[in-house]
């Protein structure tokens, strides 16, 4: 009877979790030979329909494919999504669920609504859609929404913090260390990198400023919007003063004979989120026992070298987005509160396997210990996120002659594109998901 | 009864820990049955904060009576050849401001006091049709399709602000009737829309 009911239990909630495609066969179906079988397959899965990070992932895809439309298509269900959670009540049951169950019971019980970085990056991905379908006035509406977004994020982090010192407290009291990274964590390193620690926050990245400033250019709205591409631009070079390397075209118009080219190059797939087990010293009676921590798989399919030339010219574009360390800056945070929240889940559990141990002996203990770390393997590893968010971006800005080829050495190959004949500019997408699987479009204007 | 006991307690954490992770954030766009009905066009509409179709309408039933009152226009000897160029969105949505356009160009056309010449996005069509039915360009005529008296343009710009608790949503519609020979701003209006969205205390 008593196993009968563990299967049914499984079994139902292994079918609340199923998605057809697991975080490893996403990330791994991204080669020229299993693209197109993978975004089948995420098109077709409709599982997770109402998951932020299925459609920001599937958004991502038909980005990298071409398909522009449906790529903005999917975003606005992302967005729609974002936009319940961040208009919830201010005491909202669902907020309040998710809370209790990754206090007490296993992080992957949150629902994930991305980090501030990925809120941003949303819309700038999006704004490259816009400008790929030549709308570049509704580019520079994803721009000033990439924007507006970090607000509410500012607010959420705040309550983050707040909730880091409270959840510490109760760590405390309960005699439970949460002061120190444990060493066999396996982001520790990178959690106290000086590079990590001395990034300027964890939500803005000067790709997004740069492209903001290039969008206002090109639409040619930047005087009635008050100069907003100056601004963008201040931002962008605040964060990474290797911008200014990037802006090599005049603001007024070229020659007859000349155009703008903006080559902006998206490579590999950023770190994806998931759940450690460590054993930790933290719990005096266990001695020794298994916190949940978030962590991160590393990036993948990544540039190494990068270079675009134009005749004699040659040009290194520096990296501007780097998404793994915004990442790592943010787990960096977030991680006092992360550490104190896995210790009042540790802590929980032990207390709950000790009353059932009194009441229904050692194998009601041993069972009920047993049941959390069952549960909580299972609301893991139904936890995803935003899994082919890009790794790197880089963004080039100069004139060059029309009709004219350029070269784009992308680590040991190298594509080629002959530029428009006509028109002001031009603007190219570089889609790297993988060494063979690279696409190159562009949008005149 | 020990162990019914025992699963019960089990299945309630279970329980528990099923309905915490499934909870979704669902925007309400899937797996609710559709009911169609007719509803009133000119109906006030307050679903979202976001520009809706009662901001269209007030503002350009505004805007159209302002210009229309403008001695440019009232006290035209013939009713003056007008050209809408677009109206900029430099909001955070994406508002179809054509419609705008269409809506005011519809009103002003129906007070007979102005005539309008193909807009922009028009005029390749209007020149194609042209070239079907004459074969030398006839540069007076061309001259009176393009030349016009006055040309309306207009931004849609947005503030939004936003607290814990509350979203302030504030819009500006503004218009300029302008003399593209001398470059001279003759009439200028707006429309201002405030919308403030209050989140509830307590909700699912």
């Amino acid at each position: 009877m008593f196993r009968f009911f563990i299967a049914a239990v499984i079994t139902l909630y292994t079918s609340l979790h199923a998605a057809v495609l697991s975080t490893e066969q996403l990330r791994g179906g991204l080669s020229a030979q299993t693209f197109d079988k993978t975004l089948a397959s995420l098109c077709a899965d409709t599982s997770d329909d109402d998951e932020y990070w299925y459609w920001l992932n599937l958004a991502r895809l038909q980005q990298a494919n071409g398909d522009y439309n449906s790529s903005i298509a999917s975003f606005e269900k992302a967005y729609a999504i974002l936009d319940e959670y961040e208009n919830r009540a201010t005491i909202s049951v669902r907020n309040i669920g998710s809370f209790v169950g990754s206090s007490l019971l296993s992080k992957g019980s949150e629902t994930y609504f991305g980090k501030g970085y990925e809120r941003a990056l949303m819309h700038t991905l999006n704004a490259i859609n816009y400008i790929m379908l030549r709308k570049v006035e509704g580019a520079a509406v994803e721009m000033r929404r990439m924007e507006q977004r970090q607000e509410f994020w500012l607010i959420e982090s705040d309550e983050k913090i707040k909730q880091a010192a409270k959840d510490k407290a109760t760590a405390a009291a309960r005699d439970t260390s949460t002061d120190t990274v444990p060493t066999n964590y396996s982001m520790a390193a990178l959690l106290n990198s000086p590079d990590i620690r001395n990034l300027l926050n964890n939500y803005q990245d000067p790709f997004s400023y740069t492209l903001g400033y290039i969008i206002s250019e090109i639409s040619g709205l930047s005087d009635a919007t008050g100069d907003e591409g100056s601004v963008f631009l201040k931002r962008a070079i605040a964060l990474n003063p290797n911008v200014t390397k990037t802006i090599n075209s005049s603001k007024t118009s070229v020659s007859p004979e000349k155009l703008h080219v903006n080559i902006v190059v998206l490579s590999g797939i950023a770190p994806a989120m998931k759940i450690e087990k460590i054993r930790f010293p933290i719990f005096h009676a266990a001695e020794y026992t298994s916190i949940d921590l978030p962590s991160y798989t590393p990036p993948g399919n990544d540039l190494n070298r990068l270079t675009i030339a134009n005749g004699p010219r040659t040009f290194t574009p520096p990296r501007l987005l780097k998404s793994d360390m915004m990442a790592y800056k943010t787990l960096s945070d977030e991680f006092p509160g992360e550490l104190a929240k896995a210790a009042v889940r540790a802590t929980t559990k032990g207390i709950a396997a000790k009353q059932a141990n009194d009441h229904f002996g050692d194998l009601g203990g041993l069972l009920t210990s047993l049941f959390f770390d069952l549960g909580s393997s299972i609301a893991d590893s139904g936890f995803r996120n935003w899994e082919t968010l890009p790794n790197s971006g880089y963004l080039m800005n100069f004139e060059a002659k029309k009709g004219e080829t350029i070269s784009i050495i992308l680590n040991d190959r190298q594509e080629s594109f002959t530029l428009p004949k006509t028109g002001k500019g031009v603007f190219i997408l570089v889609s790297y998901l993988t060494h063979d699987n690279i696409r190159i479009d562009y949008a005149d204007y | 009864m020990k162990y019914l006991s025992l699963s019960v307690a089990l299945a309630s954490v279970l329980i528990l820990a099923t309905g915490c992770s499934s909870t979704k954030g669902g925007a309400g766009m899937v797996g609710y049955d559709s009911n169609v009905k007719y509803g009133d066009a000119k109906a006030v509409e307050t679903l979202t904060d976001a520009f809706g179709s009662t901001d269209l309408q007030s503002s350009a039933e505004t805007l159209t009576q302002s210009l229309l009152q403008s001695r440019y226009i009232a006290s035209a000897a013939q009713p003056p050849k007008v050209r809408l160029r677009s109206v900029n969105n430099l909001t955070y949505e994406h508002i179809d401001t054509k419609a705008i356009t269409d809506k005011i160009r519809i009103k002003l056309l129906k007070s007979g006091q102005v005539r309008f010449l193909a807009d922009k996005a028009n005029l390749g069509e209007v020149y194609d049709e042209r070239n079907l039915t004459t074969t030398v360009t006839d540069n007076k005529n061309i001259k009176l399709m393009t030349d016009a008296d006055y040309v309306i343009t207009g931004n849609v710009r947005s503030i939004k602000k936003a607290s814990d608790d509350v979203k302030d949503v504030y819009y500006n519609i503004s218009l300029e009737l302008v003399n593209p020979q001398t470059g001279e701003i003759v009439w200028a209006d707006e429309k201002e829309i405030r919308k403030v969205t209050s989140k509830s205390t307590v909700g699912w």
